[in-house]
């Protein structure tokens, strides 16, 4: 059956991507100067690769994100660990935990722009902030939710607390933690835009918002296409590697 | 099946059920929605065994009382460290409690407020509807699945926030602007979800229809829909979080007025501790509006768990 499915498929995708450049051309030809055609909107990436722009811009938004990612995984998993493991510090401090992951984010830009400024320290902040509660939260779940048989077992055996950890709740919370990290990275994605855009300008945010200004919708749409392959990609990967674990996960369950 | 919860209530150890189609998720890999955890499926599975070693339980002090503790901490923390950083610049507890009242009788404080909120909640219904209609759709039919699959998994992992600056192009400096990227932004989550309601039905139920000579519609609405309405119920849940913080993109981007452009004003003319409320209310607005969905569904759909 799925043999004979994917011709099927695959060329049901090939035309939605055609349909997508015929009308988009087309919708181009009726709007005039507000929005910029397909092959339009390809020549200026190309210009914008070219000249360096993009690649810069990139790098500069780049370092932000994989910046702030790597702090909120360094800094999440094992407070999410330390946060589980302990009932009475999971009593004391998981409220605040799931309260200050509601915040929105975006509304506390303006504070940081006004205590701390724009610098790459406050970037880095943005992304920590939108991406480290996700981590926290999956590994502290991770941990919470290790059987406990598997842990009775272990205690039978004579572990320590150490071996405890190293042999059963880190291992038991790797899956968790990699759905966390995926969660996290999506959310640094956002917490990288916010930032570049709201905080001061500065590399696919300057793009972005010089392509607004004057009114490039070409430009506009080409970095916005960049990033969405880059977000894409990302997922994907992430998907990926959280699918893999999660069949370890099912394992240990059994 | 494999459905990822989220940062799910323990339910992250489900075994596929015998007899339930497996399914890949329309939006390739995207189904594991972000902070809500979707509703446990209506089975039998054992919940993962209760946290942690019991061997502690004497001498713990109450719950409510570490909390509070620690809630008093955290305040004087940051009450500190505003006093420490300079109090101009930084919004600290005891002068945002102090602003509260003030705050709350301020007209324009409520004006903003509803130009905000109100554009979440429209925008919030109308992503629901259109995204109910296309998600089912995806769900259904397999040739509709297909031709939207690359552009709905691309869109919803994209950051809507990314799509201000294009639509201020588009749209202009206006609180349209608005409503429109905050229906796409709801639009997405809840389309992914209820496409992966529509299509994840048990089989059996299929079966029973098919042996009783179900008409489409039936299937459709019957079936599908309602199998879809936890999960609807989910996206929306992921789609208010979404829907607010594009509404305040494009209030920041485009000075559109409403609590998100007051809180960015009030922020360069120091008045940190009003601006605060605001943040307050919003996260209030957000962590309510979800809670009442939660509700709505144990209330209307208790089947699905908890």
């Amino acid at each position: 059956m799925f043999a004979t499915e994917r011709p099927a498929r695959w060329s049901v995708y090939a035309l939605s991507l055609v349909v997508l450049a015929v009308v988009w051309q087309l919708a181009a030809i009726e709007a005039g100067t507000l929005l910029a055609s397909f092959t339009e909107t390809m020549a200026r990436l190309a210009e914008l690769v070219s000249s360096g722009e993009l690649g810069s811009a990139l790098w500069a938004s780049g370092r932000i994100f994989l910046t702030g990612l790597a702090l909120s995984i360094v800094l999440g998993l094992p407070l999410g660990l330390v946060f589980a493991r302990f009932p009475l510090v999971t009593a004391a401090v998981e409220t605040y935990v799931y309260a200050l992951y509601a915040i929105p984010v975006i509304t506390l830009v303006p504070f940081i722009l006004a205590g701390l400024g724009f610098d790459f320290r406050a970037k880095v902040l943005v992304v920590v902030l939108s991406a480290i509660f996700p981590i926290l939260i999956s590994a502290m779940e991770g941990a919470r939710s290790v059987p406990g048989r598997l842990l009775d077992v272990a205690h039978s055996y004579g572990s320590r607390e150490r071996q405890l950890w190293a042999d059963v709740v880190i291992p038991y919370t790797v899956p968790y933690a990699i759905t966390g990290i995926k969660q996290g990275i999506a959310g640094a994605l956002v917490g990288t835009i916010i930032a570049e855009l709201f905080l001061n300008a500065t590399g696919v945010g300057d793009l972005l918002i010089r392509a607004s200004t004057n009114y490039d919708s070409a430009g506009a749409l080409a970095v916005t296409l960049v990033i969405s392959v880059i977000a894409v990609s990302l997922m994907g990967a992430s998907g990926a590697v959280e699918r893999r674990y999660a069949r370890w996960r099912e394992g240990l369950s059994g | 099946m494999t459905k990822r919860t989220g940062t799910g209530t323990g339910t992250g150890t489900r075994e596929p059920a015998a007899g339930r189609p497996v399914s890949v998720p329309a939006g390739s890999g995207s189904s594991a929605t972000e902070a809500v955890p979707l509703p446990a499926e209506p089975s039998g599975t054992p919940q993962a065994v209760p946290p942690g070693p019991t061997r502690r339980e004497r001498g713990k002090p109450p719950a409510w009382l570490l909390r509070t503790g620690t809630g008093l901490l955290l305040l004087a923390l940051w009450e500190a460290a505003a006093r420490l950083l300079g109090s101009e610049f930084v919004a600290r507890p005891t002068a945002v409690a102090a602003a509260i009242p003030e705050v709350l009788v301020t007209e324009t404080f409520w004006q903003d407020a509803w130009a905000t909120v109100g554009a979440v909640v429209y925008g919030v219904l109308i992503g629901a509807v259109a995204g109910m209609v296309l998600g089912l759709a995806m769900g259904r039919i397999k040739v509709v699945r297909w031709f939207f699959t690359s552009y709905v998994s691309g869109l919803y992992t994209l950051p809507m926030v990314a799509v201000v600056p294009l639509m201020t192009i588009w749209l202009g400096y206006t609180s349209e602007t608005r409503l429109v990227a905050v229906a796409l932004s709801a639009f997405l989550p809840i389309v992914v979800t209820t496409a992966d309601g529509s299509r994840a039905i048990p089989k059996e139920y299929l079966d029973v229809a098919h042996t009783f000579r179900a008409r489409l519609h039936h299937i459709w609405f019957g079936i599908a829909l309602r199998n879809a309405i936890p999960y609807l119920i989910a996206g929306m849940q992921l789609a208010i979080a979404r829907a607010l913080v594009t509404a305040v993109a494009v209030e920041f981007l485009a000075g559109v007025p409403g609590l998100g452009y007051s809180i960015l004003q009030q922020t360069r003319s120091f008045q940190q501790n009003e601006a605060f409320v605001g943040v307050i209310l919003l996260t209030l607005f957000v962590v309510g509006a979800r809670a009442l969905l939660t509700l709505a569904r144990r209330r209307f759909l208790p089947w699905y768990g908890r």
